[in-house]
């Protein structure tokens, strides 16, 4: 019994030192880094507050982006059904007939994506708060934190205003805010940084200029947002910039949209964007037919969706260059044979015709409608992203507002020469045409707003009764496919009244996106938007 | 050559004992016997050993032996495995017989029960074993296929056709939301799985059901474990040579009818396609991709041993073509084990080798999606001999070119070395340590030419791929195992530690653009794409590691056979859990009470044996990756910053922490009665269980800010199972040539989400959406509902279809909206669908029968699942005549008298009702007598049909199809078509 006890406990001994040392559960991971990995050195602090800039390309044209929620409920551009798919649960068609609610997937990436960006910007103002010798940066991201919140204060409205730096603090959850106190938080943060800003252009980045178009932005449409007009505070913003940024008129138009379109004088405020090096903006290929790769040397096919609305086509001068942003007519390869219509049997031997004529939103052909070609396509593109930047501020959107502002002021005729500048590129081949006057100006809208089906309007509302239609047009003809529209129809009272393609209205709470669902889920400090 | 080997073994046998008995030095006296069985046949193997000695022999394949004793007083024991051990004197006999008899006490089966084995009367949780004898026959692709239909509770189900998929396994119900609910295979005792090793090397397979069986595994228990026993030498055991193989060939058992060349003239010449759609040629593009397969199996196996030394060793190959070009499967397996007592009954070592190597085929559902569409009226290459493209139209590639204009090789190997010891320092206690190391690879290069669709259509020029991953698993066991019988009373101890580290790593290179096709994939380098930076060529790596320790222990107490008691515990930490809550606890105990063995019942002569079952049991399983409870930034390998001059990289946060994060927890309870009545000709198993699945992990949205990502991954959901299990086993006729044993495997399990919330992780919407069609419909196909089983559809009801005004005879989609009036599809908005059936199955039931007569045998396994439904991706996207592609023939059946008109839409006339009777596998063997042949023990011929008929009223391919996953009946329309397998085979035995 005695030798078993050693036995025993030998053995025992040596089982338990063995297995002492074998208890150790703590993670080092080798491909990420962890926040305790991270430090504080410079080049570490750059790659951590520079999403606060790339997450722009994300918002803008990532799936479901900035870009989509603008137009796709608006009358300029709709992603209607087509034979190869696009009804993808009726998210396109709740965008176009204003059915959204608080799961639709637009607004949702929106919100997620600047949050996420928010989160980031609030982090790093603290940490540069705390360091010295750091220039305007601190400035810098807090002009850009008002532009995202500009962002929300256009399509939610009524969102908590975060500015907490510390992410430790888990337990706080944000209150929500209402848009008037947004929209101050907004004024006196830009308020207080402009005087400080950098004029220096760095491209696509935050400068005085860019934060006075924010302001700009956000006193235009102040009416909307807080219920009081600030057409002189509006002026202000974009007098400076006209006065003293250096900014000009490209000669050309298209010049903007070009594939190196960085050297552009026009651009105040450049989203960035390469084919492979940021990725996000496939547009061509969600607008394109499939059958386009061959027009463009594509190295992937086209997803073939989103056109124009017939109705707003009909509202160009036919003699406007602008026209040109639109992909129309008969479709050829890069060596100029003809490409043809692939979808439907009878039509494969037809060559493919981008029509302006479609059905409506529940059925249009593959050929049909218009497609966006604002941005060039850069030939032999082997991903499917193309490399134009995106401004999302240009110099021609400074004039517009200030010319707006004057219209509204009662001064039309000093609008009207802004405008007729404006238009001057557009119509080189004939002069006269680009000149508008400020009783024009004064007129309604030449939108023949109504139902429409297959090149047959249903029902008819005109757009006679909109005041200043015409310059409601302008901003069409001038920002179209910019992201701008939603907007300027909130502005001239056309979003929630008109009727346009198989679009009718429904309902004045339209105007701001309700809070996604998943937001509201998470966070119990937050309610729907009122009318949802 | 038996001969001679056996002639040779003889010799060395006797130099051996001559050697040993010079050593020893004594007077030396001969002895010749033999050993017969109970029917007076000689027994080979049967150990021969010198009483207070390691001297000993075996007898020959006749059951005779020769030994040398000192002298008369020398005793020989005699024992055999399920035989009594006898003790002889030697005495002044030169000639011993010796009859030996069979232990019924020995003979009695033994369930392996992880980390041990126990007495099957003793067992008190739900075990299920599975003998070679009932695996079922014929071509298998991997171990799993062996348990189809013998395990109640277990569904196996390989809904796909190729030769290399894996099988899926379910034991007792999904038990996971964001992780796998499949069990935990283990081969002797160490991770692997279905496909390690040759289903020809496996002694048993035991399935530990319920959470009191599963408990002492702990995080890895939750989903039940199956254990796999390889076949292992027996002290004593003359050597033994197997061989298996077999040669089969398959067909589809059915295909999707879409129509040919013949159908498509048809209709255009009722008007009903644009004539412009015939191309002229006439082509059957799925007869152009497949090929009739040949298969084949070998697998050889040697054992033997002496008292001492015990070595098995078992190769196997297998091939097998796959009926799409292409598809093939190639697999070699070798698996060596050798024991050795290097102080007898003191130290053992044992030495097992496993190596594993496996080619894979390129099926590719995408290829088979290109062979149903394309128009059969359209050639397969043009005049030129190039192959036929129309880069114009969208997603439309031709299968050939996509098949023959691609280099593909694919391939894993495996390595699993372990090395044991163990130590007896007294009687009955084991103290053995075990190491062993699992590693995996597998490299992948393929290469499309410049001949590819990559090219002529998207420019690529030759597009190569490389990648490479490989695993590495490290294990460490101690154990001290105790067991002991005194009177009435029998109990065990098992105290035991154990360590898992796991690393995987891999790195994979994508370029295009290259000079010649000439390099396919080995110079990857030429490629010009990567140099220039262009999108669709790049390079990753990447590592990660976890590690598992565990601390368990397990006693069993049994008294008289009648009550038996098991508990077990296990104490556990991952380092995959998060920092406050890296450790858990798994308890368990179980019961058994054999009441046949009780006064009152011993004079019901009926009831043969009755015994009836209680367990608790906490099990855990962990569905997060490595470093999930960290927070965590990645660079972002996409995507850079413009900083006004240069591209840099920039920093994402990926993951909140969540220093909470843990395993998913499974509460069982399981009870359960085992009989044998009327003279153990009928026996069987009831096992009912209940079990609460805790703190499941799920995505739950959170604030941003204060976190970094609007999800946190936590455990916070709770689902439930119940079930019934019922197995029986008939045996029907028993005479001397005719015997008919039968088996009903019976399963119910009613699955339900109780809660996807808990007080500090919340959803507001106890729903969400899971399953997806798939462009162009894109739509989810699945709603996941607290309430409600996990598997439910959610869509439109379809009620008909409505007349289109300017197309007579054509007609659009009507639905039933939310307030139950009909309206057209159109209209409909996302607050109309509503639930349309479940794909999971309710209950299975499967019935195996085994006939013999005469030298004939026969076995039969049918099974079917049972109240379910099915969405048929086929129908739902090619019976449509809208389609610009090919369809299926039955697109222009009316619709109430109407043709289809709406695009391809997601509504129940695609959901059918599933249930299924299965023929799934007759097997007739022919057994030749023993006493006419020369060279072999045994020897058997057999043909085997698989998968020979299904009576279902699902229009689809074949209404097996996936279960796993939170979109369970999904009839994935890209999905490898199942085969039917015709298999000639034999067994030889050396």
């Amino acid at each position: 019994m005695k030798t078993l006890n050693r036995k025993i406990f030998i053995a025992s001994f040596f089982l338990l030192s063995f297995i002492c040392s074998c208890t150790d559960l703590d993670e080092t991971p080798t491909d990420v880094l962890t926040d305790k990995d991270l430090g504080n050195s410079p080049e570490i602090l750059q790659a951590l507050t520079a999403p606060v800039y790339t997450s722009l390309t994300n918002v803008m044209f990532g799936w479901h982006g900035f870009f989509d929620l603008q137009e796709e409920c608006s009358d300029i551009i709709v992603t209607p059904a087509r034979p190869n798919g696009w009804v993808d649960g009726g998210t396109y068609k709740a965008m176009h007939m204003h059915t959204w609610n608080s799961f639709q997937s637009q607004p949702g990436a929106l919100w997620s994506r600047v949050y996420n960006a928010l989160n980031i910007l609030n982090s790093a103002i603290g940490t540069y708060e705390s360091m010295e010798d750091v220039g305007t940066l601190v400035e810098e991201l807090r002009a850009l934190r008002a532009f995202y919140y500009y962002l929300l204060l256009d399509n939610f409205g009524n969102v908590p205003i975060v500015t907490e730096d510390d992410l430790s603090k888990k337990d706080f959850l944000p209150e929500q805010n209402t848009r008037a106190e947004v929209f101050g938080f907004i004024e006196s943060e830009l308020l207080e940084v402009i005087p400080v800003l950098s004029e220096e252009k760095v491209y696509g980045k935050m400068n005085k200029w860019a934060a006075r178009m924010v302001l700009a932005k956000v006193y235009l449409n102040a009416s909307v947002y807080i219920g009081q007009t600030k057409w002189d505070q509006a002026i202000e913003q974009v007098d400076d910039i006209i006065t003293n940024g250096g900014f000009q008129l490209e000669s050309n138009y298209q010049s903007n949209f070009i594939v190196e379109n960085e050297n552009s004088d026009e651009q105040i405020f450049s989203i960035v964007f390469d084919a492979t090096r940021s990725g996000w903006f496939h547009y061509p290929w969600k607008t394109l037919h499939p059958s386009s790769a061959a027009t463009y040397d594509l190295g992937s096919q086209p997803w073939g969706g989103s056109c124009a609305i017939p109705q707003f086509i009909d509202t160009y001068d036919e003699d406007d260059s602008r026209l040109n942003i639109w992909i129309r007519g008969l479709q050829f390869a890069s060596d100029g044979s003809p490409v043809y219509n692939s979808m439907d049997p009878a039509l494969v031997n037809v060559q493919l015709n981008y029509t302006k004529q479609i059905g409506n939103v529940d059925e249009t052909q593959e050929y049909e409608g218009y497609r966006v070609g604002k941005f060039e396509i850069e030939r032999g593109v082997t991903g499917n992203a193309i490399s134009n930047d995106v401004p999302f501020f240009r110099y021609a959107d400074a004039l517009m507002i200030k010319a707006e502002c004057l219209l509204r002021k009662g001064q039309a005729d000093a609008a009207a020469e802004i405008v007729t500048t404006v238009r001057q590129r557009a119509f080189s081949t004939d002069p006269d045409k680009a000149t508008v006057t400020g009783a024009a100006l004064q007129e309604g809208s030449k939108y023949n707003y109504g139902t429409y089906k297959a090149g047959v309007m249903l029902t008819t509302e005109g757009g006679d009764d909109i005041q200043y239609g015409r310059f409601l047009d302008e901003l069409g003809y001038e920002f179209a496919a910019e992201f701008h529209r939603r907007q300027d129809l909130i502005r001239f009272g056309v979003f929630t009244s008109k009727s346009w393609l198989t679009h009718v209205p429904n309902g004045d709470h339209r105007t701001i996106f309700d809070i996604p669902q998943s937001v509201l889920d998470a966070n119990p400090n937050l309610s729907h938007n009122p009318g949802y | 050559m038996r001969e001679f080997f056996t002639k040779k073994m003889f010799r060395l046998a006797f130099w051996v004992l001559t050697l040993i008995a010079a050593k020893n030095g004594y007077a030396q006296q001969t002895v010749n016997g033999s050993v017969l069985s109970e029917t007076n046949e000689g027994m080979p193997g049967v150990n021969i050993v010198l009483k207070g000695t390691t001297n000993g022999t075996t007898t020959d394949v006749d059951g005779k032996f020769v030994i040398t004793v000192p002298g008369p007083e020398s005793v020989l024991v005699i024992s055999f495995v399920g035989y009594g051990t006898e003790e002889f004197t030697v005495g002044n006999q030169s000639q011993i017989d010796v009859r030996l008899t069979p232990d019924i006490s020995s003979l009695q089966e033994v369930v392996v029960i992880g980390y041990g084995t126990q007495r099957k009367q003793d067992v008190t949780t739900a075990v299920t074993q599975v003998k070679p004898n009932e695996f079922v026959p014929g071509a298998v692709r991997n171990a799993g296929e062996l348990l189809r239909g013998k395990v109640a509770g277990l569904t196996l189900s390989t809904s796909s056709g190729d030769p290399d998929a894996g099988v899926e396994i379910l034991l007792r119900g999904i038990t996971s939301i964001y992780g796998s609910s499949a069990p935990l295979v283990l081969i002797d005792g160490y991770t692997g799985d279905m496909n390690s090793i040759s289903p020809n090397d496996i002694e048993s397979i035991d399935v530990l059901k319920d959470a009191s069986a599963s408990a002492i595994y702990g995080t890895r228990g939750k989903n039940g474990v199956i254990l796999i026993t390889t076949k292992k030498a027996k002290a004593g055991l003359q050597p033994v040579v197997e061989y298996s193989g077999y040669v089969a060939t398959e067909s589809f058992n059915r295909k999707a009818d879409f129509m040919d060349a013949g159908d498509v003239r048809t209709r255009i010449a009722e008007g009903v396609i644009d004539p412009s759609y015939d191309l002229g040629a006439t082509t059957d593009w799925m007869d152009e991709i497949t090929r009739k397969p040949v298969n084949h199996f070998h697998n050889i196996s040697l054992r033997g041993g002496t008292s001492l030394t015990q070595y098995a060793a078992n190769v196997s190959y297998q091939k097998a073509d796959g009926m799409f070009i292409g598809s093939n499967n190639e697999e070699f397996k070798l698996r060596m084990d050798l024991t050795h007592y290097i102080i007898e009954d003191k130290l053992k070592v044992n030495f097992n080798v496993l190596k594993g190597l496996q080619k894979y085929g390129s099926f590719n559902g995408w290829t088979y999606r290109q062979a149903l569409i394309r128009n059969p009226t359209d050639a397969v290459k043009d005049e030129s001999g190039d192959w036929v493209e129309h880069g114009d139209q969208f997603q439309y590639e031709n299968p050939l070119s996509l098949i023959k204009e691609q280099v593909y090789d694919d391939k894993s190997q495996w390595t699993w070395l372990t090395g044991s010891m163990s130590y007896f320092p007294v009687d009955n206690l084991e103290l053995k340590i075990v190491g062993s190391q699992h590693q995996w690879s597998n490299e992948t290069g393929t290469y499309q030419t410049k001949k590819h669709i990559s090219n002529v259509r998207d420019g690529r020029n030759g597009v190569a791929y490389v990648g490479n991953g490989a695993t590495t698993e490290n294990f460490l066991d101690l154990t001290a195992d105790y067991t002991k019988s005194f009177g009435l009373h029998r109990i065990s101890g098992l105290l035991g530690y154990s360590y898992i580290d796991y690393t995987n790593s891999g790195s994979s290179i994508t370029n295009f653009n290259f000079p010649t096709d000439n390099f396919s994939y080995h110079s990857i380098e030429q490629g010009r794409a990567l140099r220039e930076g262009l999108a669709g060529a790049g390079v990753d790596s990447y590592k990660s590691d976890w590690k598992l320790i565990g601390f368990f222990g397990r006693v069993g107490y049994g008294f008289n056979d009648k009550y038996n008691l098991l508990a077990s515990v296990r104490y556990e930490g991952s380092s995959r859990f998060g920092n406050d809550n890296k450790w858990g606890l798994f308890p368990s105990v179980s019961a058994g009470w054999t009441i046949s063995k009780e006064g009152f019942l011993s004079d019901v002569t009926a009831i043969n044996m009755l015994k009836l079952r209680v367990g608790y049991g906490r099990t855990g399983s962990i569905s997060t990756d490595p470093y999930q409870s960290l927070t965590r930034y990645a660079y972002s390998a996409s995507q850079f910053y413009f900083n006004g001059t240069d591209w840099v990289s920039i920093l994402q946060p990926v993951a909140n922490t969540n220093p909470d994060l843990g395993w998913e927890t499974n509460i069982e309870y399981n009870i359960g009665l085992d009989f044998s009545i009327v003279d153990n000709r009928v026996s069987g198993t009831i096992d009912y269980y209940d079990r609460k699945l805790e703190d499941l992990v799920f995505d739950y949205p959170v604030p941003v800010p204060p976190n970094l990502i609007s999800t946190t991954r936590a455990n916070a959901a709770t689902m439930t199972n119940k079930g019934v299990e019922i197995s029986l086993n008939i045996i029907a006729v028993k005479s001397d040539k005719f015997e008919w044993t039968t088996n009903f495997n019976y399963s119910l399990n009613k699955n339900k989400l109780k809660s996807l919330s808990n007080e500090k992780f919340k959803v507001e919407n106890d729903f969400f959406y899971a399953g997806y069609t798939g462009d162009p419909i894109q739509m989810t196909t699945h709603k996941i509902e607290v309430g409600k089983a996990i598997g439910s559809f959610y869509g439109y009801k379809s009620v008909g279809l409505e007349e289109d005004p300017d197309n007579a005879g054509e007609g659009t989609w009507l639905i039933q909206g939310a307030n139950g009036e009909v309206k057209p599809i159109a209209d409909a908005t996302e607050d109309d669908r509503q639930i349309l059936g479940n794909g999971l199955p309710q209950w299975y039931l499967a019935w195996n029968n085994y006939v013999k007569y005469g030298n004939f045998d026969m076995s039969i396994t049918m099974r079917g699942a049972f109240d379910y439904q099915v969405l048929n991706f086929q129908r739902m996207f090619y019976e449509n005549p809208t389609i610009v592609y090919n369809r299926l023939s039955t697109s222009y059946d009316k619709i109430d008298g109407l043709t289809l008109a709406s695009p391809q839409s997601y509504v129940s006339y695609y959901i059918e009702d599933g249930d299924f009777w299965k023929i799934d596998n007759v097997t007739i063997g022919y057994n030749f007598n023993r006493d006419k042949m020369k060279t072999f023990k045994n020897a058997r011929v057999y043909i085997a049909g698989s998968n020979l008929a299904t009576i279902t009223g699902y229009k689809g391919i074949d209404p097996e199809v996936t279960r796993t996953g939170l979109a369970p009946g999904n009839d994935d329309r890209d999905k490898y078509p199942t085969t039917r397998t015709f298999t000639l085979g034999v067994n030889l035995t050396f």
